[in-house]
């Protein structure tokens, strides 16, 4: 008995050191002139691993572009999910999002978004594979049928409003490909930045336009800041707008084959 | 010798033994008979402090059982369970061999000790094997050679007989007479009154806890009154 | 697909890394707790905490558990876990609630009898445990433990709850780029069988081990 109580002892001592080691305040990692910036990879073309196993895509350019012109050090974290990246940003454990969020009337309510691409998005389009039934002229046609949708996002808010459709749920916007496309479900209902990539990867892919109530319209793509922090928001907005005015963003756009 | 002076041992609010006092000696088989339940196997492992004593006292030549570590009281007394108790996860050689090991022996003394007792014993040609592939009567040969190998003085053994065919309760009758020549001290606790009658010089009776009667040599079996109405029912 | 395999070789890495990690920390807990849980030496109220122990770790899902160890326990704390640190940590508490009743059930089916004659034979605790106990019921539990140890392989595709790129996220990163699920999903899959069968070699040689003179 006596060595299992000193190896339980070590193993507390050990965690206790531990917890030692890692402690360090809170915002330690951040100082004024670096900027932290939650992304979760695995969305392209906005923000993905290539193959040499570097974050790139639409939003790491632009982010990296911001913080130069800022004259901030760049520091990305990667945490993997919308919730994990929220509560970051509550958290302090980061300073912003950049992420391809929309920017929604319910959104502005919580945070900051500074607009840095996209126009207001009136519609949005509901996929199909290969033809759309005849029968099917707008959503209201779509009684009993099986649409996919991305749980907590601006689709499955505007989705909920119509009850007589099925929602399937998918954990990835990137599954809603695979059901359609073997039949587990009759459409998708995506971001027209997503549909307009899977529809330049599979021609077959058909779109009808869902028209957004004004409550549901997204007003571009913004990066998320908390309230709180005047002073980042107008740095961020500052440098957004002279990239805009540069047209930094828009080759930026062009590279990455996102917007009109 | 052995002596134990007025053990008293309850379990759970029972008293399984009361007031108990007996003695075992030198070179004499002491054997301990009675009914099921009657305590016998309770007072050998008060010997080997397999259970609490609540009252009372044991002595080994002269030095308190409780006196002594646990490590010292093991190369006093061996215990020789009614279900042997082997070492599933060892073989022959490894259970008689790991004993010493534990005690501090290295390996070469320890395996040339484990090797002699278990030829004693007609078990070397076994000492690969593992328990489960003996017979219950080479089984109990191995235990027995387990507990020789730390070379006690006293030997204890709980109903030895209990998985045994008449054959290899013969071998055992020769083998404990072989220890008693050399001057161990051996104690048995037994129903089986075939087996006690060909082994004993003395017995004890115990009948609900208490020490009913004291046959001090097989000379007066005869006269003692409550072992023969037991050998007798 | 190949044009991916360094980013792909780097997932499974973190997989197997932290598999290793969370998979020998489960186990060292799990046996300690065991023991010290265990019909012979536990005391009631030992018990009783350790199966309290045992209730929060397997009954919050280790999904959550991770999100609590990353952000909820360093805020109150005050100290910064690494994200790596804090899903390892999480799923090697979740996975030692089931490593710790699995051992406690293996140490209990040991006959009462095993502990007495190391007793009278005068083995130490510690030797007893190492020499006589645990061999035999790591004997019993050994496929009980294996199945815990393979489920713990799989849950480490749950480290990608908070960003860290292990091969299930590989994976996903690589569909979101090339849009081809069906080519990624099967090699993640063929990638985890393969582990899973090397596992399984390992824990059909202990397994035959510990037969102990059974055919």
């Amino acid at each position: 008995m006596k060595v299992i109580k000193y190896l339980l002892l070590a193993i507390v001592c050990i965690l206790a050191g531990s917890f030692y080691f890692f402690r360090t305040k809170s915002k330690s990692k951040k100082d004024g002139n670096t900027l932290v910036v939650g992304i979760a990879a695995g969305y392209a073309p906005w923000v993905s691993i290539n193959a040499q196993g570097d974050y790139e895509g639409f939003d790491i350019d632009v982010i990296n572009a911001v913080a130069n012109t800022m004259n901030k050090k760049l520091v990305l974290q990667d945490l993997g999910s919308m919730s994990a990246l929220l509560m970051a940003l509550d958290q302090n454990k980061i300073d912003a999002i950049i992420w391809g969020m929309s920017i929604t009337q319910d959104r502005l309510e919580r945070m900051a978004m500074v607009r840095y691409q996209g126009d207001t998005v009136k519609s949005f389009p509901l996929l199909f594979w290969g033809k759309i039934p005849n029968n099917i002229i707008t959503i209201n046609d779509m009684k009993n049928m099986t649409v996919c949708v991305e749980p907590s996002s601006s689709q499955d808010t505007v989705l909920s409003k119509y009850p007589f459709i099925n929602t399937m749920p998918v954990e990835k916007i990137d599954d809603a490909l695979l059901n359609i496309q073997y039949g587990k479900a009759d459409a998708a209902f995506v971001e027209p930045a997503i549909a307009k990539k899977f529809k330049n990867k599979y021609p077959e892919i058909q779109s009808l336009d869902v028209p957004l109530a004004p409550e549901n319209q997204e007003f571009g793509v913004g990066i998320c800041i908390r309230p709180a922090d005047k002073e980042l928001i107008k740095g961020v907005q500052n440098a957004v707008d002279a990239l805009l005015q540069n047209n930094v963003i828009q080759e930026f756009e062009a590279k990455w084959g996102i917007g009109s | 010798m052995v002596n134990v002076k007025n053990l008293t041992v309850s379990i759970n609010n029972q008293t399984i033994l009361n007031d108990v006092s007996c003695s075992l000696l030198p070179g004499r088989i002491t054997c301990f008979i009675g009914k099921s339940g009657a305590g016998k196997t309770t007072l050998l492992k008060a010997l080997v402090d397999l259970v609490y004593i609540t009252e009372g006292e044991i002595v080994i030549n002269n030095t308190q059982l409780n006196s002594l570590s646990y490590s010292k009281r093991s190369e006093e007394i061996g215990y020789v369970f009614q279900d042997f108790n082997l070492f599933s996860n060892l073989t022959v050689l490894q259970n008689c061999m790991d004993p010493l090991r534990v005690h501090g022996l290295n390996v070469n003394d320890a395996k040339k000790r484990a090797l002699d007792t278990l030829e004693q014993l007609g078990m070397k040609d076994y000492r690969d094997k593992y328990p489960s592939e003996l017979s219950g009567g080479q089984q109990q040969r191995v235990a027995i050679a387990r507990s020789l190998c730390l070379n006690p003085r006293v030997l204890l053994l709980d109903e030895p007989t209990a998985s045994l065919d008449p054959i290899n309760t013969a071998q055992l009758v020769t083998i404990l007479r072989a220890l008693r020549a050399n001057k161990l001290i051996i104690g048995i606790s037994s129903q089986d009154m075939n087996f006690v009658k060909k082994i004993f010089d003395r017995v004890y009776y115990i009948e609900q806890g208490k020490i009913v009667e004291l046959c001090d040599g097989i000379e007066y079996v005869n006269q003692c009154k409550a072992i023969q109405q037991f050998i007798h029912e | 697909m190949i044009a991916y395999i360094s980013v792909i070789m780097k997932g499974i890495t973190v997989t197997l890394g932290a598999w290793l990690l969370t998979s020998c920390a489960s186990l060292l807990i799990g046996t300690l707790l065991g023991i010290i849980s265990c019909r012979y030496l536990g005391s009631a109220k030992l018990i009783s905490i350790i199966r309290m122990y045992t209730f929060v770790a397997k009954g919050i899902p280790a999904y959550v558990q991770i999100l609590i160890a990353y952000f909820i326990v360093p805020a109150l704390l005050g100290v910064n876990i690494p994200a790596f640190a804090a899903a390892c940590g999480a799923l090697a508490f979740c996975s030692s609630g089931y490593t710790t009743e699995i051992m406690r059930a293996g140490i209990n089916a040991i006959p009462r009898g095993q502990w007495d004659a190391c007793a009278t034979l005068g083995y130490p605790l510690s030797a007893q445990l190492k020499r006589i106990i645990l061999p035999q019921a790591f004997k019993t539990i050994a496929p009980a433990l294996g199945g815990e140890l393979e489920q713990l392989l799989k849950s480490t595709s749950l480290l990608a709850t908070i960003g860290i790129t292990e091969l299930t996220r590989t994976g996903m990163n690589i569909i979101s780029r090339e849009l081809n699920p069906v080519p990624v999903y099967l090699t993640i899959a063929g990638l985890y069988l393969v582990f899973s069968a090397m596992l399984g070699a390992v824990l059909m040689y202990s397994e035959r081990r510990f037969l102990y003179g059974q055919r």
